[in-house]
Formats: structure tokens, sequence, C-alpha cells
């Protein structure tokens, strides 16, 4: 079959604008056959955000960002994102940018609002996570910290009021505690009533003793200072003979321990016994000597010349 | 000192000769229904069965390229998907187009040229002239026309098919799976990169077809003269792709 030229031309034309058209909602990861909404966005900070990149809603992509736009009047940056027409953003919902342009990419994240709110309508702004100062912060968590603050106070009303309880009933521990506290009280009173005198004369006596020990450090304190100058010499000496005695012990510890390993010739002779059984071999030999001298001199004296002339 | 003059007056004189002839062809875009078939013939021509030779190309490249940049990327702290980022920007804003170009100014280029050439030097445009017939309306303008119309179409074919052609040698290959590639090329993806490539796939139709309507009709010199023009075609229109692109780059990202 033999096709004209129109219909070639046609037909690559269509094709081509077919696979173009998908194509680019392919990488834009839009649904092909889907239609899409636009939401913006305002940031103070885009980070390198750029047109094309993502936008996720709880981890999963649901649309990307259409375009990225300096507003030099206000010096902010206007973000338009295309979003999937089946994604519900709800009201309240947050939007920021994360990641990093060259590892991950970077990307837009929808942090939705209460499930229960309607879903923004299209064009609809978005606004970042509350940032910034502490009282910007403070201001958002104040209805929270009211109803803290509100609980706190309940708590505090209801102990106190038992509290009261307590203290009003004639029956309860701690009014017990408290009466017997206040009896211990006049008890002790009644004692120091009782046993004035007492402590009168033992202040006074204690007030006596300190003032002879003042009068005592006045009128001897020359003598005081020397004879603690001289205690302070004596312990000074007696501490370098300790430590003097402390080296001669370790010298000693020293020695007698090489001598019971055997070291040296004091540890040899003491710890060695073949010295003494030679000593004793010799002295039985000399024994055996003199005797044989006593009983055979004429052994001994055949060969000695006591006197030679010639 | 003449001959100096004329040596650096020749490129004013070429391009003075050149917009001319754009000019003139330009001047017969309402006689087009005249040519209608010719414009349909040479769409055919410069278009459907370049088809063939340009996706292969495509499909090559994209293959090469995923298989260098996965060589290049191999580092634990680079994810893959990075491969995908790559290919398909390289693909959509460079590399398609420009091998495109280079191929259809040899294959496009020279054909018209050789074409245009052998009907100057035996002097088929000058008995179209006699006859009262625009010879630029009849044989520039379609050319150029199916060019500039043709070769967006041939760039989509390169394209998707290099990508095509990169996602199954990776995954197949088993450098990376076709869903990280596809996850990389979406998470980097600018809407503008593929609006690009069709601004230069029509900026080099243009080159390629125009220099050679010029080189072939301007053609002298009998058989020789076809010859150096079909070369001249085929160098310049490959030259002026690089100048092109470059000053499409520098300009318009």
């Amino acid at each position: 079959m033999q096709y004209s030229n129109e219909l070639k031309v046609g037909a690559a034309l269509i094709l081509s604008v077919i696979i173009f058209f998908v194509g680019f909602r392919f990488f834009q990861d839009l649904p092909l056959f889907q239609g899409s909404y636009m939401l913006n966005a305002t940031f103070e900070e885009a980070s390198g955000l750029g047109e094309g990149n993502p936008v996720e809603m709880k981890g999963v992509s649901v649309g990307t960002v259409e375009s990225v736009r300096l507003d030099q009047n206000d010096q902010v940056v206007r973000v338009q994102m295309r979003i999937n027409e089946n994604i519900r953003v709800p009201e309240g919902s947050t939007v920021r940018v994360t990641g990093f342009s060259g590892v991950t990419g970077v990307r837009l994240v929808i942090k939705p609002g209460p499930a229960d709110n309607p879903p923004v309508t299209a064009g609809a702004t978005l606004s970042p996570p509350p940032q910034g100062t502490v009282l910007e912060r403070l201001s958002d968590q104040a209805p929270a910290l009211a109803s803290k603050a509100d609980s706190v106070l309940n708590s505090t009303n209801t102990t106190m009021q038992a509290l009261s309880d307590q203290l009003s009933n004639p029956d309860s521990d701690v009014r017990t505690t408290l009466q017997a506290f206040r009896r211990t009280m006049e008890d002790v009173e009644s004692i120091t009533e009782a046993e004035k005198e007492t402590i009168r004369q033992f202040l006074s006596n204690l007030e006596a003793v300190s003032g002879d020990l003042r009068e005592f450090t006045g009128t001897r304190g020359d003598s005081l200072s020397l004879a603690v100058d001289r205690l302070n010499r004596s312990l000074t000496r007696l501490d370098r003979s300790l430590a003097s005695f402390e080296r001669s012990t370790a010298t000693l510890d020293t020695l007698t321990t090489k001598l019971n390993e055997g070291e040296g010739t004091m540890g040899r002779l003491i710890n060695d016994p073949s010295l003494y059984n030679r000593a004793d071999s010799v002295a039985a030999r000399t024994n055996r000597l003199l005797l044989d001298f006593q009983e055979n001199p004429s052994r001994y004296l055949e060969d000695m010349t006591l006197v030679k002339v010639f | 000192m003449s001959s100096l003059l004329e040596f650096l007056f020749s490129p004013l004189r070429a391009l003075g000769r050149y917009s001319i002839l754009m000019a003139r062809a330009a001047a017969s875009l309402d006689e087009i229904r005249t040519y209608w078939s010719n414009l349909f013939d040479q769409m055919v021509r410069i278009g459907i069965d370049s088809i063939p030779i340009v996706s292969l190309a495509g499909a090559f490249s994209g293959a090469v390229l995923t298989v260098q940049t996965s060589y290049q990327l191999e580092s634990p702290f680079i994810p893959r998907s990075i491969i995908g980022s790559i290919v398909v920007p390289s693909m959509m804003l460079e590399l398609s187009v420009v091998v495109m170009g280079f191929i259809l100014a040899g294959r496009v280029g020279a054909r018209i040229a050789a074409e245009l050439g052998t009907m100057r030097v035996s002097e088929q445009i000058d008995a179209l002239e006699v006859m009262g017939l625009n010879s630029v309306g009849f044989l520039v303008l379609p050319r150029v026309l199916a060019g500039v119309l043709m070769f967006p179409v041939l760039y989509v074919a390169s394209c998707a098919i290099g990508i095509g052609g990169g996602v199954a040698v990776g995954h197949f290959g088993g450098f990376i799976t076709a869903g990280e590639f596809m996850d990389g090329a979406r998470q980097f993806f600018k809407p503008f990169d593929p609006f690009f490539g069709l601004i230069k796939a029509v900026t080099f139709g243009f080159i390629v077809t125009s220099i050679a309507c010029y080189k072939g009709y301007y053609t002298t010199s009998g058989a020789e003269g076809v010859g150096d023009s079909t070369t001249e075609a085929a160098v310049l229109s490959c030259v002026f792709i690089l100048v092109a692109d470059l000053i499409l780059a520098v300009t318009l990202l």
C-alpha cells in the first residue's frame, strides 16, 4: 500500500507531538491523562529550588514546581506548584523547601493540615511552617500553652482543696501531726523554763573558761609562740629522722631480701651449706692430722731439720 | 592588494548573497501553496527518511552516555539515580540534537547541495527561470521550510529513543534500574529543557538546509563545483551548528 507524502508527514508530526507531550508529563511526574491545579507559596529563601523539582506530601510525590520567581518589591520568593488533581491539600497545610541540591535534589514538602479541614482551592497560597523568633513560636503555641496552664491550675486547685479539707477535719493526720508538734514545743519550753538557772550557770562558767583562756593566750603569748616554734622544729627533725629511718629500713629490707634469696657473699654463706660441709671436712681432717701427729711425731719430724748450719 | 581585499570581503559577500537568497525565499512564502506537493516531498525526504539514522544515533548516544556516566560516578556517596539526572537533561539539551544536526548536515545538507548544484551546472535552474517559475520559491523555500518543520520531529524521535536506549542499557547492563533512572530524571527535570532542545532543532534545521541551498544554488564550475559545494555545505553546516549551539546556550540558558 502506498502512503502519500502528506499522510506520512502528518503522522510523523502527530506522533512527535504526542511523544513530546507524554514525555513532558512523564518527566514532570504528573499523571498523563489527569488534570492538575496550581498552588502558590511564598518563601523568604528558595534554597536552590527550581522549576520541575518535585512536590511531596508525606513522602509521596504529588506534583512539581511550576515556577520560582523572586519578587523584588517584597523581597520574597514566589513559588507556583502544580498539584495532581486527585490530591486534596487540607486548609492549614504548610509547605517548606528541603533537600540538598547536590545529592538528593531540592524539593517542596507539604505538611498537610488537619484532615477534617476542607481542601484548599486552586490558586491558594500555602504558607511556610512557623519559624523565626521565640515570640512568633510562642504566639503559635499559645493555645496549647493556655490549655496546659489551665490544667495545671486545676490540679493546684484540687490539691489546695484537699489540703483545706485535711486541715478543717479534726481527725485528719495533718491536724494530729501539727498538734503533736505543738505539744512537743510546749514541753521543750517548759523544760527550758525549769532548767533556766542551770543553763545560766553553765553559760557563765563557759564564759569564765573562755575568758581565762583568752587571758592566758594574751599574757603567755610569747612563751607559747616560742614553745610552738620549738615543737615545730623538733617535729621537723623528727620528720627527717623518720625519713632517714624509713630509708634505712628500706635498705635493710633489701639486704634481708638479698640474704634470703642467697644473693651476694653473705647470702651464699647463709644459704649455701657446701661451705660449712667443706669447713667441717677440713676440721675433721685437721683433727685426724693432729691426732696422727701426736701419735707418730717421728713421721713428721723425720724430715725436719731444726737447725741446719751447712 | 586587490586580491587581499577580495579575500577579506569574500565572507561579507557570501553573507550578503546568503541573506538575499533567504530574503527571496521568505518573500516567496505566499507562493508556497503553488509548491505544496514539493514541500511535502521534501519533508518526507528530509524528515521521515532520516528517522532511522537519527534514531540509531540517538539510541547509541543515550546508551553510551549512561554507561560512561555510571562509570564516572562510581562512588558510594553519590546515589545511582544521579545517572538519570545527568543522562536525560544531557540528551534533551545537547547530545541528541547536536548529534542529529551533524548527521543531517551530512545526509540532508550534502544531498540538497548536490541536488541544487547539479541543477545549477546543468542549467535546469536557468530553465525554470526561463519558464517563469520562481526558482527560489520552487527549490529553496520548500527545502528550508521542510528542514525547519521536520528537525523538531527528528529531535523528538532522537531524544525519546536516546533516553530509551540509556534506560535499556542501564537496566539490562546492570548499571542502574529503570526506576532509579527515571527517579533521577524526574528529580532534576526542568520543563524548559525539552523546549530548549526544540529551539535548537529548529535553528539547526534552518542552518543545515539554508546553507546547503545557498551552496548548491550558487554552484559554479561544473562537476567539480558540485563536489566542492557538497563538501562546503556539510562542513559549514557543522561549523555553524556548533556556533549556534554556543550562542543559544549562552543566550537562553
